[in-house]
């Protein structure tokens, strides 16, 4: 049932290929008899720089991370709380208190049992003061009690609407009170050689070549995990990790581990898989970004006159190669609670484009040229560079003359998000399961922070959004919390500070002897623990 | 005892402009790696796609980042002086451990790109000054040719197509397999050795080009000399004129080309490191520029300065060596 409604929602999405391959072979799967023994060979890139995911959004961190560390919940395709470290739940009808009962005979990878203050601890200590996403996400958790060793409550000054979504893995692993309380928690001993309670324990990390989880023999869930152990292959060279996965040195690699151009070629072998099946929870899209300070680009009938001038369907087919699909508005397709097609459409039409930018008085000069822009793309991924090249010619034909600006991220980041040095702006985000957690930052007016990444960096401001995401934060009613998220995307699809192109897809690249992957919307940042190898 | 005496104001005079040469390198290379626009914290942020107003603000302090840049050029210099090459926010340990971690690699990998450019760079200029002219002489300038135009990255990525991917003969990335089994010593070496061929080969080949065309160009020379002729009026076998007269005098010019280029490898290795996954030290400068890592940055711009320093010092002595008419600075006449 639960599969048929994820076939049903992508192919809304657009990836209905992919997800069909993926679906026959998640049943084929099913028939099998997992194995125990073997070695996951697995990519990981760039190479992190601390195993501590306390306090750390970093994927890599993440991607390992979550194979040593574990969360209270876990998630199920449909964003529903499945159990994990926690057996069971019971949720106040105000939403006001959470009680979750803890699995029994859980331990830490060095003997110490599990209880409730290491949850208590985490929330308090770690989540909540250090935690990039943290920090906003349970900041209306004023309480944390540990009744007795078996049971933890979360009190809440609010609502917390997006809480289970939030208490899973990617963002919320739960580390042990016994090695972190009282000392520097951002630079302690054990941020390099974690201690978890999950089906694989840390063994050597050899800097610049490789990381090694192996196989907990004590794990509470048996007869899992199935595999001996993992390694970590850091492989920098994105044309070095197709290589590996194309003499199978490497039999799993991603999100998005080689360049796009890459893909299909490598979707074609006959060893290989690629799919983006279990990344439902990240929502990755890619934005166009305006400064709206900027004379021309800040009237909005601008802004409009260059959303016609964008082909959504070429870029998808010629620079995501067919991963992705055109974006409707600024909420991701899959974030199915709170997306809406009902939104202002801006079809591609050049000469629609030119009789709003004539209408907005921006005639065309002696040399064709109505006025000039530079543009920006975050270079950490090729593709925002290629659609940047895209977007200057299409531009340019309308008498909108592009400058391209590539520089580092590095870079990019101090010029968009301090130095607010640019006109328009191309990057890629991960919206994640809710909204709030994910978009809002982008739009609020209260989100402006000079010197702070990734947030409202083209001065929008509207007071009707800014109090619909007020309202989102708290309210529990999940009607009437989509009625304000539709509000909210047909208001900013109206304004356009940021036009949305694509939604792109975190795709994976896998060796068919890798089963047991996808049992989550987590993909690769999952445990691990029913992963095995069929045909060693 | 003659050659140390010999040698003695010559290494004065180096380890002076030596160290002169280091402390232009310690403020050039403070001023440069601030000049790059964004911060650590920024890199930090931009990885994660995400952060936190007072999360960054801490970061700025724990980093030392929130001083003015006059008082951490002070901070630096004097932890330099009591050989402290600092601490890397970024991977959570002093930066001289990241480096020495690092460093056996890149060694190992130049050292064996050296050699081999250097055997096969000879043996080929030889060869082609021998048979001057001839079929052999050409297809060793076409192949030099060949090899000089063919960027690092691309010939490592034809190397890494034919014998890794198609032929399945070699690995493609890494220093050594990752094993969980007893591995003897032997066992060892060949697997670090059978990683090795690769990317050695993509180094080696422009300097073997390079290499091959100074070698045959410096043969034809020296055999044109009159003390080639007079050896061969002495009525020594040709081999022996050749080998024993001409080749040595003809080894200068290489060495003067092996010793700068020993310092732009450094540089080459961190395409060929990439490339094939190799965990140097030209991998860790390059991700160190990325990060806007200052502290690893600087330190291994040092260090690059002081091994350059040293091998021109080494040269020198090779010089002395190979030449006994070179002496302190001046080069008396043949």
């Amino acid at each position: 049932m639960k599969r048929r409604d994820f076939i049903k929602f992508s192919t809304v999405a657009g990836v209905n290929i992919a997800a069909t391959q993926w679906s026959d072979i998640a049943l084929a799967q099913d028939a099998e008899e997992p194995r125990r023994g073997g070695t996951l060979l697995m990519a990981i890139f760039p190479e992190p720089t601390t195993l501590f995911s306390g306090a750390s959004v970093i994927n890599q961190v993440t991607l390992f991370g979550t194979k040593i560390n574990e969360s209270l919940i876990a998630l199920d395709f449909d964003f529903s709380m499945k159990p994990m470290l926690a057996r069971e739940w019971d949720i106040a009808p105000n939403g006001l208190t959470w009680r979750f009962r803890l699995r029994d005979g859980v331990k830490w990878h060095d003997g110490r049992v599990f209880t409730s203050a290491d949850v208590a601890f985490t929330m308090m200590e770690i989540w909540k003061k250090l935690h990039p996403r943290g920090i906003q996400s349970f900041r209306n958790i004023t309480a944390v009690e540990a009744p007795d060793p078996g049971t933890v409550v979360f009190r809440l000054a609010a609502p917390i609407p997006f809480l289970r979504t939030e208490l899973s893995a990617f963002d919320a692993t739960i580390f042990p009170k016994h090695l972190y309380e009282g000392t520097d928690i951002l630079n302690n001993p054990y941020n390099i050689k974690p201690i978890g309670t999950g089906p694989f324990k840390f063994r050597e990390w050899v800097r610049g070549s490789h990381l090694i989880a192996e196989r907990n023999p004590d794990y509470w869930d048996k007869p899992k995990p199935y595999l001996d152990r993992i390694v970590f292959r850091i492989i920098p060279d994105p044309a070095g990790r197709a290589a590996a996965l194309e003499s199978q040195q490497l039999l799993i690699a991603g999100p998005n581990p080689v360049p796009l151009i890459d893909i299909n070629r490598l979707a074609a072998l006959p060893h290989l898989e690629v799919g983006n099946r279990g990344s439902e929870y990240f929502s990755p899209m890619i934005y166009l970004q305006h400064n709206l300070k900027h004379p021309i680009l800040g009237k909005v009938e601008v802004r409009r006159a260059l959303a016609h001038a964008i082909d959504q369907n070429f870029v998808v087919r010629n620079i995501l190669f067919g991963r992705g699909s055109p974006a409707s508005g600024v909420v991701s397709t899959y974030q199915k609670e709170a997306y809406t097609s009902e939104v202002a459409r801006y079809p591609f039409d050049l000469k629609k484009a030119e009789a709003l930018l004539d209408a907005a008085g921006l005639r065309r000069g002696a040399d064709g040229v109505r006025f000039a822009v530079t543009l920006d793309p975050n270079t950490a991924f090729e593709q925002y560079v290629r659609i940047a090249e895209y977007l200057r010619e299409n531009f340019n034909t309308i008498g909108v003359k592009v400058t391209l600006r590539t520089e580092d991220s590095a870079a990019w980041v101090r010029r968009v998000y301090t130095n607010y040095d640019y006109d328009m702006s191309i990057f890629g985000t991960v919206l994640l399961a809710d909204p709030t957690v994910g978009m809002q930052r982008f739009f609020y007016s209260g989100a402006i922070s000079k010197g702070t990444p990734f947030v409202n960096s083209s001065f929008y401001s509207n007071k009707r959004v800014d109090e619909l995401f007020d309202l989102c934060r708290t309210e529990v009613d999940t009607k009437r919390r989509a009625r304000y998220w539709h509000e909210i995307q047909r208001i900013i699809q109206d304004d356009l500070p940021v036009i949305a192109i694509v939604n792109q897809e975190y795709t994976n690249v896998i060796n068919k002897r890798v089963r047991g992957i996808t049992v989550s919307p987590h993909s690769l940042f999952e445990n691990f623990a029913g992963v095995w190898l069929s045909g060693i | 005892m003659q050659f140390l005496r010999r040698f003695a104001p010559l290494a004065r005079q180096r380890l002076w402009q030596g160290a002169l040469t280091l402390a232009a390198v310690i403020i050039f290379n403070f001023v440069l790696v601030h000049l790059a626009p964004g911060s650590p914290v920024d890199v930090l942020a931009g990885e994660a796609g995400t952060s936190d107003p007072a999360r960054a603000a801490a970061l700025i302090k724990e980093f030392g980042l929130d001083k003015s840049l006059p008082s951490q050029f002070l901070d630096y210099v004097s932890n330099l002086g009591r050989l402290n090459l600092g601490y890397s926010y970024r991977d959570s340990q002093p930066v001289l451990d990241l480096i020495l971690t690092r460093l056996p690699a890149t060694l190992l990998l130049m050292t064996c790109a050296i050699v081999l450019s250097l055997a096969a760079g000879i043996l080929i200029g030889v060869t082609a000054a021998w048979r001057v002219n001839t079929p052999i002489d050409q297809a060793s300038s076409f192949l030099a040719t060949l090899c000089y135009a063919t960027p690092m990255f691309w010939s490592g990525l034809m190397l890494i197509t034919i014998f890794s991917v198609k032929l399945g003969w070699l690995p493609s990335d890494g220093m050594r397999t990752v094993t969980f089994d007893e591995q003897n010593a032997f066992a060892l070496v060949l697997d670090v050795a059978r990683h090795l061929v690769l990317p050695t080969t993509s180094l080696a080949l422009f300097y073997i080009a390079i290499y091959s065309r100074i070698m045959r160009a410096s043969m034809l020379e020296v055999s044109r000399l009159d003390f080639i002729r007079a050896a061969r009026a002495r009525g020594l076998s040709s081999t022996a004129v050749y080998y024993r007269h001409a080749l040595r005098n003809a080894l200068l010019p290489v060495t003067t080309m092996a010793g700068v280029q020993i310092a732009s490898m450094l540089g080459g290795s961190v395409i060929v490191e990439t490339t094939y996954g190799w965990p140097g030290l030209g991998r860790l400068s390059f991700e160190a520029v990325t990060r806007r890592d200052y502290n690893l940055m600087m330190a291994i711009l040092l260090i690059s300065a002081v091994i350059v320093i040293v091998v021109n010092l080494l040269m020198d002595v090779l010089y002395c060596l190979i030449d006994p008419r070179i002496k302190h600075g001046t080069e008396e006449g043949r």
